[in-house]
C-alpha cells in the first residue's frame, strides 16, 4: 500500500487552449486571480510584467509566448500561479487553472513524442488523463532558465526581441 | 553544561575583544609607554582567555593565556615594545581571530599553535635581560621597596569603587589581598578555596580576579587576588593567609577610595609608595568620566529582526500612501487630520528605524590600519594613515559590503600612488606618504574620500593604455576631460602598473569596485594632480529602502525617479530642443545637455503626439546631466525600494520596483545607468 503512495504524485492543472498541462504542487505557491500588471520594458518578449504579491514584486511569465504559442485574450478564468524554483518566486500566466489531481509516477511517459517542437525541451513527461486527454507535466527548471531563450528567439517571429 | 546557547555571544564578544586588540596594538606600537592604554590590552586579553576558557576552547584559552603573559610582562615593565614583539602579537591575533571565524561556523579552536606559543615565549624569556634593567630604573624599584608591588593589580569598575567607597564610609578597611601560590603547588583551586575561606572568616569578599569560576577551573596562573572588605587591620589578614600551605607570598594592599575628583588632595609621594593601584583606579575612573560619559545599556539584536521590523514598516508605508490617496478623494477634514498625525508618526518611525540600523563606519575603517601597516612593509613604503570622521554611520547593510571596494582602493593607491621614500625625497617629498581615509555626511549621502600623496595618475599613460586596449578610440580620447580619463581606470580589463605585483594590478579589481558601489546606489570618482596625488570618492546613499521620489507618467505608465538623482525640471515648452550630430540636445543656461525621450526609450504605447504639455526631468551623475523628457509629473513621494526579482536581473534600465498606494508596482528608473548610456552612445557616435 505505502508503495503505491510513494508513487503519487499531486499536481495542480491548468490550460492552454485546448491541452491540459501540470506543475507538482510541491512547487506552487498559490494560484492568483489577474491583477494589475506592471509591463517591464527591455524585460525578455514572454515576461508580461512584475505584479505586487503581498509585498513582493513577482515577475509574470505568459507562458503561451514563452511556448511560441498565439497569444489568447485574459479572460475571467485567466489565472496566475505563482511557482518557486530555485528560491525564484515567477508568476505564470495561463488560461485557467483548474483542480489538483493525484499521478501515478509510473504511468508518466517520458518521451514525448507526440508534441514536437520547442514545446519538448519544457516537458519532463506526459500521461493519459482520460480516455481522450493527455496531461502534459512542466519540466519548471527549464520553463524558467534562461539557457534556451536565444534558441526560443531565433525560432519565434516575435516583433518584441529586445533590440540590441 | 551545554553552552552553545551562548556561542553567538561569545564570538560577538570575541569579535569586539580582538578587534580592540587590533586597535590598541596599533598604538602600542607608537606609544609604548601609556600605562593605560596596555591596561585595556591586557583587560581584552584577559577576558577573552576567561570566555574561551569558559566555552570549552582549550586551545583558545592557552594561546591567549600566553599572550596575556606578555601583556602582564609590557604592564610590568619587564619587556618593552618592539616592532618584531607587535607583529608577533598581531599574528596571535589573527591565528585567534581564525579560531573565532572557524568557531562561528560551527568548527572549533582546534589549530597548530605550537609556533606561534614558541614566538610569545621567546618575546617573554627576553625578559629577563630588559627585566634587569628595568629595576635598575627608579620607580619599580621604588616600589619593590615598599614592598606592596604584587602580581597584577585589579582593575576596577565603577561598581567596585562604590562598593569600595560605601565601605569605606561604613569605616570599614578594603584590602586587595593578592596571593601567589608556590611554582610547585598542585591542587591550585583548594588553595584558593582555603584562601578565600580565611578572608571570609574576617570579612566579605566583594571581587576576585580572575573570576570566581575561573578560581574554580584552575585557570589562573599561581597568582589570584581578592578584594576584601573587612574590619581587620592589614597584618591580620596577611598572617590568616599565611597560616595556609603551599604559598609563596601575600600581599596586602590597602585600597584607597579613588572617585573621580581625586586630585583635590593629591598625595602623590604616599600614593606611589604605597602601590600603583591609585593610580590605575583613577585613569579607570577618569576614562568613564571623560572619554564615555554615559554607559548606555545596549542589547545585541539579530539583523533578520531589524529586517523584518523594515518590512513590516515598509508595508504600513504602502498603506499610507493608499489612505491618502482615499482621503484625497473623499474630502474629509477629520480624515485628514488623522492622516497628518499618522503621517508624522510614521515619518518619526521610519527614522528611529533605519537609525536602528546605522552603524559607524569605523567597523570597515579600523581593519586598514593593520593592512596598511604589513603592506606598506611589504611595498617598502613609508604610509602614515590618517582616519578621519570613522563615527559617520551608514546603513549596515551598506557597511557590510563596503570593506572589499574600500580596501581595493586603498591597495591601489598604495601601490600605484605612493611612491618610495627614495623617490619622494628626490622630489622634495616627505618621505613617508600620507594616506587620508575620511568619511563625512552631507545631506542625503555619506562621502568616503581616499586620498594620497603620491604621484598622481598619469593621463597621457592612462590614455595610451585605453588606447592600445580598445578602450577608446584616438578620436574620441581628443574630447575627453581629465576627469573621464580617470575614470577609465574603473574599466574592465584596464591596469597601468607596469609590473604586475601581489597587492594590484592584476587588471581585475576597479571595475569590480564600481559595480559593487553602484549596487550600493553609490557613485565613485578619481581626482588627481599629476606629481601630488590622486583622491578617490565614494558617494552613498543614506539608506537603501525608502527614498523620497519624484512619481512620473508617460502613455499610462508610472515611474519613480530618485529625488537625489534629480538635478532640476522644467517645462517642455519653454525648452528648445536642437539636433547635433543626429543627437538632441536642450541648453540648460550654459551648458548642453543630451536628451531622451522615455516613450522611446522604454518603447512606451503612448497616443500623445504633442510634447506641449511635457516636462523635462533633468538627472545627473557626477558632473553629467541629461533631460528627460516625460508626459506628466505626478508629484513627490515616499517610496519604499524593492529589488527586482532576480529573475529580472539582466534587464537593465532600472534600480528597482516600489508598490504603489493602490496596490500596483511601479519601476524606479536607474538614472545613472540611462546617463551612462547616453555617454556610451556618445562615444560610439564619435569614433
Amino acid at each position: 500500500m505505502s508503495e503505491t503512495e510513494t508513487k503519487l504524485e499531486k499536481v495542480i492543472l491548468f490550460t492552454l487552449g485546448a491541452d491540459t498541462y501540470g506543475v507538482p504542487i510541491t512547487q506552487v505557491l498559490s494560484i492568483e486571480r489577474i491583477q494589475s500588471i506592471t509591463r517591464v520594458p527591455n524585460a525578455d518578449f514572454f515576461v508580461e510584467g512584475v505584479m505586487n504579491l503581498r509585498g513582493f514584486i513577482i515577475p509574470v511569465i505568459n507562458i503561451r509566448k514563452r511556448f511560441l504559442m498565439d497569444a489568447s485574450e485574459v479572460t475571467k478564468e485567466s489565472r496566475i500561479i505563482i511557482v518557486v524554483v530555485d528560491d525564484l518566486r515567477v508568476g505564470l500566466l495561463v488560461d485557467s487553472a483548474k483542480e489538483v489531481i493525484d499521478i501515478d509516477r509510473a504511468a508518466v511517459e517520458k518521451t514525448p513524442e507526440l508534441v514536437g517542437g520547442v514545446q519538448a525541451d519544457y516537458i519532463s513527461g506526459v500521461c493519459g488523463l482520460d480516455a481522450d486527454h493527455l496531461l502534459i507535466l512542466l519540466d519548471l527548471h527549464h520553463v524558467l532558465s534562461g539557457k534556451d531563450i536565444d534558441q526560443v528567439r531565433g525560432l519565434g517571429e516575435t516583433e518584441n526581441v529586445r533590440t540590441e | 553544561m551545554d553552552m552553545s546557547q551562548y556561542l553567538g555571544v561569545f564570538v560577538d564578544e570575541a569579535r569586539e575583544h580582538l578587534q580592540n586588540l587590533n586597535d590598541k596594538l596599533m598604538e602600542l606600537e607608537e606609544n609604548a609607554k601609556d600605562p593605560e592604554l596596555i591596561n585595556s590590552i591586557f583587560r581584552s586579553a584577559h577576558t577573552l582567555k576567561g570566555s574561551s576558557g569558559q566555552m570549552g576552547f582549550e586551545n583558545m584559552m592557552e594561546l591567549t593565556h600566553t599572550m596575556e603573559n606578555v601583556f602582564d610582562a609590557l604592564r610590568q615593565q619587564q619587556v618593552s615594545v618592539d616592532s618584531a614583539m607587535v607583529d608577533c602579537l598581531f599574528e596571535t591575533v589573527d591565528i585567534l581571530s581564525g579560531m573565532i571565524d572557524h568557531i562561528a561556523e560551527g568548527g572549533d579552536d582546534k589549530q597548530d599553535v605550537a609556533e606561534i606559543t614558541a614566538q610569545l615565549k621567546a618575546l617573554l624569556s627576553g625578559q629577563k635581560t630588559t627585566a634587569d634593567d628595568s629595576t635598575v630604573s627608579a620607580a619599580p624599584a621604588a616600589e619593590k621597596a615598599a614592598g606592596s608591588v604584587g602580581p597584577a593589580k585589579m582593575l576596577f569598575t565603577s561598581y567596585d569603587l562604590e562598593m569600595i567607597e560605601q565601605a569605606r564610609q561604613g569605616g570599614m578597611n578594603v584590602f586587595e589581598t593578592a596571593i601567589v601560590l608556590r611554582q610547585d603547588c598542585v591542587l591550585k583551586a583548594a588553595r584558593a578555596l582555603m584562601v578565600s575561606n580565611a578572608l571570609e572568616d574576617l570579612g566579605s569578599i566583594i571581587k576576585s580576579e580572575p573570576e570566581t569560576e575561573a578560581i574554580e577551573k584552575e585557570a589562573f596562573d599561581h597568582t589570584f587576588s581578592f578584594l576584601l572588605v573587612t574590619n581587620a587591620e592589614s597584618d591580620v589578614v596577611e598572617k590568616n593567609v599565611q597560616n595556609i600551605s603551599e604559598i609563596e607570598s601575600v600581599f596586602v594592599r590597602p585600597v584607597q577610595a579613588q572617585q573621580t575628583h581625586h586630585e583635590e588632595a593629591p598625595k602623590p609621594v604616599e600614593i606611589k609608595a604605597k602601590s600603583e593601584l591609585p593610580k590605575t583606579a583613577q585613569a579607570k575612573s577618569e576614562i568613564s568620566g571623560h572619554k564615555k560619559p554615559v554607559i548606555t545599556k545596549t542589547i545585541r539584536v539579530n539583523l533578520d529582526r531589524l529586517d523584518n521590523l523594515l518590512n513590516l514598516f515598509e508595508e504600513l508605508i504602502i498603506d499610507r500612501s493608499r489612505l491618502e490617496k482615499i482621503s484625497d478623494s473623499i474630502e474629509n477634514a477629520d480624515l485628514k487630520d488623522a492622516l497628518e498625525q499618522i503621517k508624522r508618526v510614521s515619518n518619526q518611525l521610519q527614522e528611529t528605524i533605519l537609525n536602528l540600523r546605522m552603524e559607524p563606519v569605523e567597523q570597515v575603517f579600523n581593519r586598514f590600519p593593520r593592512m596598511i601597516r604589513s603592506l606598506a612593509k611589504e611595498l617598502n613604503k613609508k604610509v602614515d594613515l590618517v582616519i578621519t570622521g570613522e563615527e559617520t554611520e551608514l546603513d549596515r547593510t551598506v557597511i557590510d559590503e563596503l570593506g572589499d571596494p574600500l580596501m581595493h582602493m586603498i591597495r591601489n593607491s598604495m601601490d600605484h600612488g605612493i611612491e618610495h621614500p627614495e623617490t619622494r625625497k628626490q622630489l622634495g617629498k616627505p618621505e613617508q606618504g600620507t594616506l587620508a581615509l575620511r568619511a563625512y555626511h552631507s545631506g542625503n549621502h555619506v562621502y568616503i574620500e581616499i586620498e594620497d600623496d603620491g604621484a598622481g595618475i598619469n593621463r597621457e599613460k592612462v590614455l595610451g593604455k585605453a588606447i592600445e586596449k580598445g578602450i577608446v578610440s584616438e578620436s574620441t580620447a581628443d574630447q575627453m576631460t581629465d576627469k573621464e580619463i580617470y575614470h577609465l581606470l574603473f574599466e574592465s580589463g584596464f591596469s597601468t602598473a607596469d609590473k604586475i605585483s601581489d597587492i594590484s594590478g592584476r587588471g581585475v579589481g576597479l571595475d569590480v569596485v564600481e559595480s559593487k558601489i553602484r549596487s550600493l546606489s553609490g557613485t565613485v570618482e578619481v581626482d588627481s594632480t599629476s606629481g601630488q596625488g590622486t583622491r578617490f570618492t565614494v558617494k552613498l546613499p543614506l539608506t537603501l529602502s525608502i527614498i523620497n521620489a519624484l512619481m512620473i507618467q508617460t502613455g499610462q505608465e508610472i515611474y519613480a525617479i530618485p529625488i537625489t538623482a534629480i538635478y532640476e525640471t522644467a517645462l517642455r515648452r519653454q525648452t528648445t530642443i536642437q539636433t547635433v550630430q543626429n543627437s538632441e540636445v536642450a541648453r540648460l543656461r550654459d551648458r548642453v545637455v543630451p536628451i531622451i525621450r522615455l516613450k522611446d526609450y522604454l518603447d512606451i504605447p503612448s497616443s500623445q503626439q504633442d510634447e506641449e504639455t511635457s516636462s523635462i526631468v533633468y538627472v545627473k551623475n557626477g558632473d553629467r546631466i541629461i533631460g528627460i523628457i516625460v508626459e506628466k509629473l505626478l508629484g513627490y513621494q515616499d517610496i519604499v525600494i524593492k529589488p527586482l526579482n532576480d529573475y529580472l536581473k539582466d534587464v537593465h534600465g532600472f534600480s528597482g520596483a516600489t508598490i504603489l498606494g493602490d496596490g500596483t508596482v511601479a519601476l524606479i528608473l536607474d538614472c545613472q545607468g540611462m546617463i551612462q548610456s547616453q555617454k556610451k552612445k556618445y562615444v560610439k557616435l564619435s569614433v
